[in-house]
């Protein structure tokens, strides 16, 4: 059986299509790249604004989200983090 | 200074070296699941530092103040209050170090069997402190209670091992089990069987050896893949 995606990976996939996607992205782009529901993708999206890992455009009727250096950092330190997790079972 | 009668003479000053060691590598976990808790924001990342902080801590004071039994017993002159202010201190440094270890013990069996529940936390709290709070036996209790915590941290490392089976999961895995046996081994020590309390010192020495080595491993691997990413990022 596929082990169940944990949490720091989810918000690593959404991190990485924002990357993916020059740093811009749609939120229909994002519901397509991380495979989750629609309610779950708008918490996490929420969760990772209030943590600031991304920021919100508005463009007249255009939303997209951009990755903050936070959010680049947790990027390029994601596998030394789900190493730690991994290794002391902190999922 | 855990219980300074059941430890041989030969031995003062190597466990005051071994806490130390004890205290450095606990101190190194905490402070990089702090620095990971710092990037993710995640609760239970936070929880875990601060349980490795307290273990920290534990062995910090148990290093100090055995330090001072040591040069106090040391000096030669066995007056009656000089051997009052040694037992005073010794059971001071019990108090302190029980006190520590155990919120370490507990916050880290927390985390680990994921109960996220103040009010399960505050029950356990309350149970522990009173149980040490009324026996005679302190460090008897210190160590038994020590023994029931890591044995359900054992079967919750035992469990992530085998759903995630990699070297670093193994060898954290086995360092609790190692951390467990000497604490078996410090009950059995209490019978003024002093090999038992050198084998269990050992023990937990082999123990944080193994956490730091697991550190170690993390570390490296993970500033790899940093490099390896950052450069096909830019790629």
């Amino acid at each position: 059986m596929a082990k169940k995606r944990d949490r720091l990976k989810i918000i690593y996939d959404i991190l990485k299509a924002v990357h993916d996607k020059n740093n811009r992205i749609k939120p229909t782009h994002i519901l397509y790249k991380s495979n989750l529901s629609h309610q779950m993708m708008e918490e996490y999206l929420k969760e990772l604004m209030d943590k600031e890992f991304l920021v919100e455009n508005i463009n007249g009727d255009n939303k997209t989200y951009s990755l903050t250096q936070k959010g680049y950092d947790y990027l390029t330190k994601y596998k030394m983090i789900a190493e730690f997790t991994d290794s002391f079972g902190l999922e | 200074m855990s219980n300074i009668f059941v430890t041989p003479q030969w031995f003062y000053g190597y466990d005051v070296a071994l806490e130390l060691i004890f205290a450095i590598v606990t101190l190194l976990v905490s402070y990089f699941a702090w620095k990971i808790f710092k990037i993710t924001g995640e609760r239970n990342i936070r929880l875990f530092s601060l349980a490795f902080l307290f273990v920290s801590l534990s062995y910090i004071v148990q290093s100090i103040l055995n330090f001072v039994i040591m040069d106090r017993l040391d000096d030669g002159i066995s007056t009656f209050i000089n051997l009052q202010s040694v037992y005073l201190l010794n059971l001071f440094g019990i108090y302190i170090h029980s006190i520590l270890f155990l919120i370490g013990m507990l916050l880290l069996a927390y985390v680990a069997l994921k109960i996220y529940s103040f009010k399960t936390f505050a029950l356990l709290f309350i149970l522990i402190f009173t149980s040490l709070y009324f026996t005679t036996y302190k460090t008897l209790m210190l160590y038994i209670l020590s023994t029931v915590l890591l044995g359900f941290i054992v079967y919750y490392y035992l469990n992530n091992y085998w759903e995630n089976r990699k070297p670093t999961t193994l060898l954290v895995l086995i360092s609790m089990i190692s951390l467990f046996v000497a604490y078996l081994f410090f009950i059995r020590a209490m019978d003024e069987n002093m090999p038992y309390y050198i084998i269990g010192h050992l023990l937990e020495l082999t123990a944080y050896l193994l956490v730091f080595v697991t550190l170690w491993i993390i570390l490296r691997l993970g500033k790899q893949k940093q490099k390896k990413w950052q450069k096909n990022a830019i790629g």
